[in-house]
């Protein structure tokens, strides 16, 4: 057997241990492993896992993963984020599909404090669906729309998504930051107008809400907003000011949360002990996958693979349309099993270089990038927002409705990538400004 | 099965090149067929310990990152700043690359027992070109830098700045660009290749030439795990010594030709560049001096290296030695191999080296 | 075996106490760098090994087991969600020894790195400062074999016939309706 063939052998058992309900990151880690050791023997085997997972924990850079997510989770979690949605809901709940729309939002306000797709969509999903099912909204539109909506927290900065890419493609952070918010805002923009549309078509999924607010209550519920605008404003203004660097920002930001929380006084023990928890229960579980899909990306450079399937690339690559479509797919596809991470660190080896070689702009790149993966987190099979979002609901809503409420936003998400790629300047026009 | 080289970062990096050369001689004049892989097999961190473990055959290994691992060889690539202070010299890479190799190779088997210790085999080192004053605004005297905040990427680099009343922030290098366009650091001290490499030219308004200097050459250019290189032949493991001293040469000139590239990129743009003026001169020889004391101090305390003082007097008398072996190098990479050869290379024992 | 799990819980509860001690000490250390710096030109030495070396290792490996206790870790259930109760049990029974071994596996590799760490002590230099790094080096194989232990144990508990009942994580719903 060829080097090449028993790469693909093995990623093969790769997909049956994960359609096993091995733990991904265990499987991960199991493949190249016993790869490494076939190929060159139990010392190089060992010693990958001797040198690697260490090295990729210990990142300064990284450490920005689990501040974001403090940040994020304290915010949900001290009712800073429920402001947000309180206040878009009392301004639009009249539009067709209000309440939904207020959600989208709200998830585009929260996007600007938390780092993760996850965590937007499971705040969200937190706050806004029970409120949309009790008012008669239909399952697949009130499931549909946050699961798709906490896309946008990977999009609008920080995103944690961003933040490994531009150390992995050598992209400075902030100006990868400020491209993300024009893909960011249009994808806000492209959801809103699918539950508008949807809403008028069918207004039987969104019951008007017949609750009536006066303009002294809509003026009022705007200072609701008003903790999580300064501590945006706070953090992306210390940035840009040249207080802190992208990394730092994520502990300043938790901490001016902690301290907005205590002036609200709406910080108790058990808030801020869950807020911990969700941390590092979430960072331990990327970080043991993303270790799993490090040493996984070693192993398929070792066998050779990459260089047959960046060859193919390239053959796409006469044309710019070609490959772009190409690339589109590969990431469909991938992001059909595998979580964004995950898909990223096992494609970025090998796009990379051709993306160098066709002169992208690895800006842009990144960008449309972490937009293809986010697709990924809500289609099916694996669409790990619907699935949070199916947590959040619990036995009363099936996957299956989920994944049907999110099919219009997928649409919207078409017509958002493309207008990405023919359109770059919506990434780049704002970073170009910035300079 | 082909030899890895493995190269912990990408393909645009100087050193990619010459590796890639290196791996070339090793094919057609060793049979010894080798590929490189840049950034996609180990990173800078990961090198040395895939070396050690046979990840890899062959890395590109950064000394510094493992302070204690290879204190022995960390002793005088601290001692960097010799290279641009006393007598003067026209291409500090060449000659501190040189002093480094034959301190290593033929001066120290302290340095020989480490790479022992860490299963592998030094071949040769390379070294940058200066580090300069890329600053988003001017620094010019000694006085400029009082207050100042810069980018240290090594731990001498922090002390000359306290040194100078500045303050030294310490941020990794794929930050630095972050860093420098919103001004959480005025300026960082790097070579001027990184304005191109490290894309710092869209940051940077002024540079200053004469500081702080030195030159980063903590490196082991091609380390062989040791139980591959025991498994060649003599005339391979010779062939290859003298391969990784062109490797040397040739890595050295990459690394002026990308310093070029960055001056010319400054002078297109229109960057403000000044040389060094009296009092930073004056400033940064004092605190080499004095620094050198440090350096001795802590690898006599901390890292418990022997006979310290008298492994620095020989890097010392190394370095001007190469300072003058290097004067007439000019553009001949060519010139400066065969010196690496002759000089060291053809010193060394090839049938003992790593064999014990 | 209850008093296994007991010994286990009790593990698991101390990483998450080290675990949400790093986070906080982490969000300070770095803020007070910040401040240090920009607003009294006093930057603080070594953070960023203080961050990668200490907290990170231990944020990111010691709650590993903590995580497999609330069924945290990301697995994927589309095609075992089909299967007949009766096959889903012992399949997912099954699966746990493989799982241990691969987490014994990288708790070996990397306990054998943290012993060469330590007999060297080794440590970075910042500035004028030396910091100890070696024992972060040992936060892998506590973190992995301790996670090992645990799918051990929920394979000892499939054996007895007395699964595991899955734990939910400390209720967050609860809060935010608490909130309202
Ligand atoms: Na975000
Ligand atoms: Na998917």
């Amino acid at each position: 057997m060829s080097d090449p063939q028993l790469g693909v052998l093995l990623i093969g058992v790769l997909l049956v241990l994960i359609a096993l309900r091995v733990p991904i990151g265990a499987a991960l880690v199991a493949v190249p492993f016993v790869g490494i050791w076939l190929l060159f023997g139990w010392r190089p085997a060992i010693g990958a896992l001797k040198v690697i997972p260490y090295n990729f924990a210990a990142s300064w850079q990284l450490s920005s993963v689990p501040m974001f997510l403090m940040m994020g989770f304290l915010a949900y979690h001290t009712g800073i984020t429920r402001g947000l949605f309180n206040a878009a809901r009392m301004w639009l709940a009249r539009l067709p599909g209000g309440l939904a729309v207020a959600s989208i939002f709200g998830a585009a306000g929260f996007a600007s404090v938390t780092g993760s797709s996850v965590a937007c969509a499971a705040a969200m999903g937190r706050i806004a669906v029970p409120e949309m099912t009790r008012q008669g909204y239909d399952d697949r539109l009130a499931t549909g729309t946050v699961a798709a909506a906490g896309t946008i927290g990977a999009l609008i900065p920080p995103s944690i998504l961003l933040i490994i890419y531009g150390i992995i493609a050598q992209v400075p952070i902030s100006p990868l930051f400020v491209g993300a918010v024009g893909a960011g805002l249009l994808t806000t923009v492209s959801y809103v107008l699918v539950v508008t549309i949807w809403a008028t078509v069918n207004p039987a999924i969104a019951p008007r809400v017949e609750e009536h607010y006066s303009w002294p209550d809509r003026l009022r519920v705007l200072i609701s907003v008003g903790p999580i605008l300064l501590l945006a404003l706070l953090v992306f203004g210390g940035l840009f000011a040249g207080i802190f660097t992208p990394t730092e920002a994520g502990a300043v930001g938790a901490v001016l949360c902690t301290l907005i929380a205590l002036f609200n006084r709406a910080l108790t023990w058990d808030r801020f002990r869950v807020s911990l928890i969700e941390t590092f229960t979430t960072t331990a579980a990327i970080f043991v996958i993303a270790i799993g899909a490090n040493l996984l990306g070693r192993f398929v450079t070792l066998t050779g693979a990459d260089d047959y399937i960046a060859a193919g690339v390239l053959g796409l690559a006469s044309n710019t349309a070609f490959l772009l479509a190409g690339i589109v797919l590969l990431y469909l596809v991938l992001g059909m099993f595998l979580d964004p991470l995950g898909a990223m660190l096992l494609t970025l080896p090998i796009l990379l270089p051709v993306a160098r070689e066709v002169g992208f702009d690895l800006l842009w790149f990144g960008v449309i990038l972490a937009k293809l993966l986010e697709i990924g987190m809500i289609t099916p099979p694996i669409g790990l927002n619907v699935f949070v979002i199916k947590n959040v609901v619990g036995d009363r809503i099936g996957v299956g409705r989920i994944f049907q409420g999110v099919t219009y936003f997928l649409l919207a998400d078409f017509v958002v990538v493309v207008l990405l790629m023919a359109f770059p300047a919506i990434v780049l026009f704002l970073p170009g400004l910035v300079e | 099965k082909d030899l890895r080289i493995a190269l912990g970062l990408p393909d645009i990096y100087a050193a990619y090149e010459p590796l890639v050369a290196f791996g070339k001689t090793l094919e057609t004049e060793l049979q010894l067929p080798a590929k490189v892989y840049a950034m996609s097999l180990l990173t800078l961190a990961e090198t040395a310990g895939g070396v050690r473990d046979g990840l890899t055959d062959i890395g590109f290994v950064v000394f510094p990152y493992h302070p204690v691992e290879f204190s022995e060889v960390n002793l005088p690539a601290n001692l960097s700043m010799l290279a641009t202070v006393g007598a003067p010299n026209a291409n500090p890479g060449a000659a501190m690359a040189g002093a480094m190799m034959e301190y290593t190779l033929l001066n120290c088997p302290d340095c020989l027992t480490q790479m022992k210790a860490n299963n592998q085999v030094y071949l040769s080192g390379t070294s940058t070109p200066p580090y300069r004053l890329l600053c988003s605004k001017p620094i010019v005297t000694a006085d400029n830098v009082t207050g100042a905040r810069l980018r240290a990427g090594a731990a001498n680099y922090a002390r000359w700045t306290d040194a100078l009343g500045g303050s030294a922030v310490t941020v990794p290098g794929n930050e630095t660009y972050d860093a420098m366009s919103q001004g959480v650091v005025d300026c960082t001290m790097s070579p001027l290749g990184d304005l191109i490499g490290g894309r710092y030219i869209d940051v940077t308004k002024n540079i200053n030439l004469g500081a702080p200097g030195g030159v980063f050459m903590g490196l082991g250019a091609a380390n062989v795990n040791r139980d591959v290189w025991q498994g060649l032949s003599a005339e391979q493991r010779a062939g290859m010594l003298k391969a990784a001293m062109t490797l040397s040469a040739d890595a050295v000139f990459a690394y002026l030709e990308d310093d070029a590239e960055g001056m010319a990129a400054a002078k297109e743009k229109g960057v403000e560049i000044a040389e060094g003026d009296e009092s930073l001169l004056k400033a940064t020889a004092d605190f080499v001096e004095k620094d050198v004391a440090t350096v001795a101090a802590q690898f006599t305390d901390q890292f418990k290296v022997q006979n310290v003082d008298q492994k620095i007097e020989t890097f010392r008398g190394l370095v001007d030695k190469w300072k003058g072996l290097t004067a007439d190098i000019g553009e001949d990479k060519a010139k400066l191999a065969d010196l690496y050869w002759t000089e060291i290379g053809s010193k060394v024992d090839a049938a003992t080296l790593g064999m014990d | 075996m209850t008093l296994l799990k007991r010994i286990l819980d009790a593990a698991t509860n101390v990483t998450a106490v080290i675990a949400g001690l790093c986070i906080v000490v982490m969000m300070g250390h770095v803020t007070l760098d910040v401040v240090l710096r920009s607003f009294f030109g006093r930057p603080m030495t070594g953070t960023i090994v203080f961050v990668a070396n200490y907290y990170m290792v231990f944020l990111v490996c010691l709650p590993l087991a903590f995580v497999e206790r609330f069924d945290s870790h990301i697995s994927v259930e589309v095609l075992t969600e089909r299967f007949p109760a009766r096959v889903k049990h012992h399949l997912y029974g099954w699966t746990y020894p493989v799982t241990a071994l691969i987490f014994a596996v990288i708790g070996y590799a990397t306990w054998t790195e943290a012993m060469s760490k330590f007999a060297i002590r080794t440590f970075m230099i910042e500035k004028d400062m030396a910091i100890s790094i070696w024992f972060g080096y040992f936060a892998l194989p506590f973190g992995y074999a301790l996670l090992s232990l645990y799918v051990l144990l929920k394979f000892v508990a499939y054996l007895a016939g007395q699964p595991l009942t899955p734990e939910r994580l400390p209720g967050s719903e609860d809060l935010a309706v608490a909130h309202e």
